[in-house]
């Protein structure tokens, strides 16, 4: 590096950019990379110590330059850290981070660190060997961890003491985990809201915290038991845990929270061995995706999660229900499932999401329809799967790749079924118009008689049609249903 | 944006007697401006005076208040669920904030100063962005180029503090 030139440089003009206040000053180094930024030291005296005033650091760490974050938390001087954020591209354990007891003391704010593994070492990196001692962070707010698999040991003991949010992803716990005694109110009298995602470990998992407010749990495989106690608890996601465990294993949970307001139950559900204390101000409770069409007994014992649930809670009020309905690829031979289906909450809102996989939707919505007698409102989610090929798992059914949302609001169109028809047919038809304009046509004109949107499909869309239709008719109404069914179908036709 | 709503201009006086008038709302943007009329003044036809910021400066900082009131308001307008054109309106008007720092160094800090004093966050922040972009990937040297930064030290004492935090060197620059 060439300093030579330092006296001839700035000559001319006067040094504006040194006569800014400190502050100004730091806003700007905020915006570098820390490193970068540090480096600034050597430009003038002025320069010398304001990257010590940083109230937030950002490493990024490769192997050669591990030991660098220690000796920056030395020189920094700042009188409160409110951020250290630390990318670590070499994610050995042998790496692992010296730096943080020193973070530990330092921290007042947040902590992100991120491990990036090369490789998916998910499977092999096995329980020994070097592991991660996490200190205790007694005054920092929010702890992100995402280790790539690497081992985390919880401390046995000290208080977390303002900690509110605690996210951890891809952790492997060194067992037998604390976790559950660290994050009760005991060590986290301040914790609101918990994420463990897609880790490994943690067997069982049970939680005592007069804090807590939101909860999710996602991917934790391995969990066999799960106890909450959390008289605060307002938000509670469990995804994929328990439907990890071998087939025929129950999950078992006890789940204790009258102030839930919103349960995302994605899961294996038992209500012989998942106990859920009362719960009067529930909002909007979710389920485990379920499937319109299976085959053997894998589908069917898949789909009792969901019907489960929803007998579980069909005798209460609960304002918003959301659904998932996935179709296979192909349904060729397959068996009609919806049938199974027979009890709903007593619901005004339903959020409904489908993976359609190009089958036709509209006897599906039909069947749940049929059960909603005082359905306020409709939201129906169209997922496009982008391998549509792919068999379909948990891990892959993740909402993310949506193209079209519709949204139907209607006080009162259970007496106005006609309407909803129109409302369905008309909303696709925008949103099918600006993505796909050329398929938009068959919706666009919905065709005078009112089958022959049915009698006439495009033989490909044809072949994609349910072998077997529940029968809407029956009830006063038959025409009116007719009609609502066929605006939908030919909307749904269009995809 | 509330058809019934009356319009409110505010005027702004700059240190050399030129004015500007602009909607409340969007002068609001200005946490200065904001106490100015919390406190019941610079609603009267003189304005609020501006001390130690130019006309030049003064007229930037109005359209950038211009540009992003009327963004913010056709937000308020737009249907709430469409995320897609959300999305687009924020990075046009990214585009359009980058389009507007893109200026020579004097004026760049004459308007950071004057949104620092007048308390226009988004507009530091614009220019922080500015200047720290001109620094990124340059050598300390470069950077007393680029900056007009006089560097003061000897060349023992720059060799002291590179052995003192020998990370900050570990990567080159």
């Amino acid at each position: 590096m060439a300093h030579d030139d330092g006296e001839a440089a700035a000559t001319g003009g006067e040094d504006r950019l040194s006569a800014l206040p400190d502050e100004l000053i730091i806003k700007i180094l905020l915006r570098l990379a820390t490193d970068t930024a540090a480096r600034t030291s050597v430009l003038s005296r002025r320069w010398r110590l304001l990257w010590c005033l940083l109230p937030e650091l950002h490493f990024v760490l490769r192997a050669a330059n591990a030991y660098s974050i220690r000796t920056a938390l030395g020189a920094h001087d700042a009188p409160s850290l409110r951020q250290l954020l630390v990318l670590s591209t070499d994610g050995t354990p042998e790496s692992m981070p010296e730096w943080l007891p020193v973070a530990a003391r330092r921290l007042s704010g947040e902590l992100i660190y991120i491990v990036q593994n090369k490789d998916d070492k998910e499977d092999e990196a096995e329980e020994g060997g070097a592991f991660l001692e996490l200190p205790c962070f007694g005054r920092a707010t929010n702890l992100s961890l995402v280790l790539g698999f690497n081992t985390l040991a919880v401390p046995p003991s000290g208080v977390f003491a303002r900690l509110t949010e605690l996210f951890l992803e891809t952790i492997r716990f060194h067992g037998p985990c604390e976790l559950g005694d660290a994050v009760s109110s005991a060590r986290s009298p301040s914790l609101k809201e918990l994420t463990i995602l897609d880790s490994r470990g943690l067997s069982n998992f049970t939680i005592h915290s007069d804090s807590l407010v939101k909860m999710v749990l996602n991917s934790l495989k391995g969990l066999q038991q799960l106890n909450v106690v959390a008289p605060a608890l307002q938000v509670l996601h469990v995804q994929f845990c328990f439907a990890h465990n071998p087939a025929g294993a129950q999950p078992v949970a006890d789940i204790s929270a009258p102030q839930l307001e919103i349960l995302q139950w994605n899961d294996a559900f038992d209500s012989s061995s998942v106990q859920f204390s009362k719960m009067a101000n529930l909002e909007w409770l979710g389920t485990y995706f379920f499937h319109v069409y299976g085959h053997g007994l894998e589908n069917s014992r898949h789909n009792h999660n969901c019907l489960r649930l929803l007998q579980r809670f069909q005798f209460d009020a609960i304002p918003t229900l959301s659904l998932s309905l996935s179709y296979f690829p192909d349904i060729n031979d397959y068996e009609y499932l919806m049938e199974d289906m027979t009890v709903l909450p007593d619901i005004l809102f339903l959020n409904l999401t489908v993976l359609g996989n190009r089958h036709a939707i509209g006897p599906s919505l039909f069947h749940i329809l049929r059960m909603c007698t005082g359905l306020r409102r409709l939201k129906i989610v169209l997922i496009v799967s982008k391998k549509p090929q792919r068999v379909m798992r948990p891990q892959h059914f993740h909402f993310e790749r949506v193209r079209h949302q519709v949204g139907l609001d209607s006080g009162r169109w259970t007496q106005h079924f006609s309407r909803l028809a129109d409302l369905v047919v008309e909303r696709p038809r925008r949103a099918l118009a600006v993505e796909r304009p050329r398929r938009a046509l068959a919706v666009e004109r919905p065709s005078p008689s009112p089958w022959s949107a049915l009698a006439t499909p495009h033989p490909r869309r044809a072949a994609l049609l349910p072998s077997s239709r529940p029968d809407t008719s029956g009830g006063g109404c038959v025409k009116q249903r007719r009609k609502a069914r066929r605006g939908l179908e030919s909307a749904w036709l269009g995809f | 944006m509330a058809a019934g709503k009356p319009v409110v201009m505010v005027t702004l006086v700059s240190s050399d007697g030129q004015s500007f008038q602009l909607l409340e709302e969007a002068a609001l943007l200005s946490a200065m401006v904001r106490d100015t009329i919390q406190i019941g003044q610079g609603r009267g036809p003189a304005g609020i005076p501006i001390r130690n910021i130019t006309g030049q400066t003064l007229s930037m900082v109005v359209v950038y208040c211009n540009k992003h009131y009327t963004a913010a308001a056709a937000a308020d307008g737009d249907d709430a669920a469409d995320e897609e054109k959300k999305v687009a309106n924020k990075k046009q008007l990214r585009e359009w904030d980058e389009q507007f720092i893109n200026l020579e160094q004097d004026k760049l800090y004459d308007i950071l100063v004057a949104a620092n004093n007048l308390g226009i966050d988004g507009l530091v922040d614009l220019c922080c962005w500015r200047f720290a972009d001109m620094m990124k990937g340059k050598s300390a040297s470069e950077i007393r180029v680029k900056l007009g930064i006089r560097d003061d030290f000897t060349s023992e004492q720059r060799a002291q503090i590179e052995k003192d935090s020998p990370w900050v060197w570990s990567r080159t620059t």
